[in-house]
C-alpha cells in the first residue's frame, strides 16, 4: 500500500478533488494507493514522515526539508487528459520505484 | 444542485481594473446582505495572495478568457453559492497550479461555501463547465447580466 499525502490551501476541497482523481486512476492501472488531504498549513514534518509520497495542489514551500518525492497534482483539476495524465504517469513511475 | 447556487441577482458585469476593487465592490456586496462576515474581505485578499485562484484556459482551447475562482474559509461565509463577475477589463491573478505564473483575467466564480462538514462538489462541477470548451465560448458572447445567468442555470 502507498501512501499519498495531498494539501491545497483548503475552502473548496480541491484536495479532496485531487485524492478522488489519483485513487480512481491509479486503480485502474492496477496499484495499491491510499490517500489522505490536508491542509497546507497543518503540515509538520513529522506527518509527511508518514508518507511515501506529497502531492499539494501547486509548488509549496516548507520550514523543512521534504524527504519523499514530490508530485505538483494540479493539473488534475482540469479533468481533462492532456492535463492529468502526465501527473499520473509521473506518480506511477515513482509509485514502481518506491517498489513497494 | 450547483443551479440554486446561482442567484439572478449575483451575476455582475463590473468595469473594475484590479483584485482589490473587485473584491471590495463584491465583499460590499455579500456584506449588506449578510451572505459572509465582516472579516471576509481581509480573509480573502490574504487567501488569493498565498494561494493564488486563476485558472489558465489555454490547455482547453486557444483564445479563451482565463477565468479565476477566489474563494476563502467556511468560518468567513455566511451562505452557499456562487458569483458569477465578468470583467469588462481583464484583471491579473496568479496561476492556481503555478502561483509564480500570472495571467489575464475575464470571469471569476467566487465560491461562498459555510457547509464545514459536507464534502462540496461545487468545485468538481465548476471545473467540469470551465473546461469545456464550447461553453466558455458562448459564455462568453453573452453581454448582459440576465442572459449569464440563464446560460449558467441551464448549463452547469
Amino acid at each position: 500500500m502507498i501512501k499519498i499525502l495531498a494539501a491545497c490551501g483548503a475552502g473548496i476541497n480541491s484536495s479532496h478533488q485531487i485524492k478522488t482523481a489519483i485513487e480512481n486512476e491509479m486503480k485502474k492501472r492496477k496499484y495499491d494507493v491510499s490517500v489522505d488531504t490536508i491542509v497546507v498549513k497543518d503540515i509538520t514534518q513529522e506527518i509527511m514522515n508518514k508518507y511515501d509520497i506529497f502531492t499539494p495542489i501547486s509548488k509549496m514551500k516548507f520550514s523543512f526539508k521534504i524527504d519523499i518525492p514530490v508530485v505538483e497534482a494540479g493539473p488534475i483539476l482540469y479533468r481533462i487528459p492532456a492535463m492529468a495524465d502526465p501527473v499520473y504517469d509521473e506518480l506511477e513511475n515513482i509509485i514502481r520505484d518506491l517498489n513497494k | 444542485m450547483l443551479q440554486s447556487l446561482f442567484k439572478k441577482d449575483l451575476v455582475y458585469i463590473s468595469d473594475k481594473n484590479t483584485q482589490e476593487e473587485i473584491f471590495e465592490e463584491i465583499y460590499n456586496i455579500l456584506l449588506e446582505r449578510g451572505l459572509v462576515t465582516e472579516e471576509f474581505k481581509e480573509a480573502i485578499i490574504e487567501r488569493e495572495k498565498n494561494f493564488p485562484t486563476g485558472l489558465d484556459l489555454s490547455p482547453v482551447g486557444n483564445g479563451l478568457p482565463n477565468v479565476a475562482i477566489p474563494h476563502t474559509e467556511t468560518e468567513y461565509c455566511k451562505s452557499k453559492l456562487v458569483v458569477v463577475v465578468k470583467l469588462n477589463n481583464s484583471i491579473v491573478f496568479n496561476n492556481m497550479i503555478e502561483p509564480d505564473k500570472e495571467l489575464k483575467v475575464n470571469y471569476l466564480f467566487f465560491i461562498i461555501n459555510d457547509e464545514k462538514t459536507k464534502q462540496s462538489n461545487v468545485l468538481s462541477r465548476l471545473m467540469s463547465f470551465i473546461t469545456e470548451k464550447e461553453k466558455i465560448e458562448h459564455l462568453d458572447k453573452l453581454n448582459s447580466e440576465s442572459d449569464i445567468y440563464e446560460f449558467l442555470i441551464k448549463n452547469i
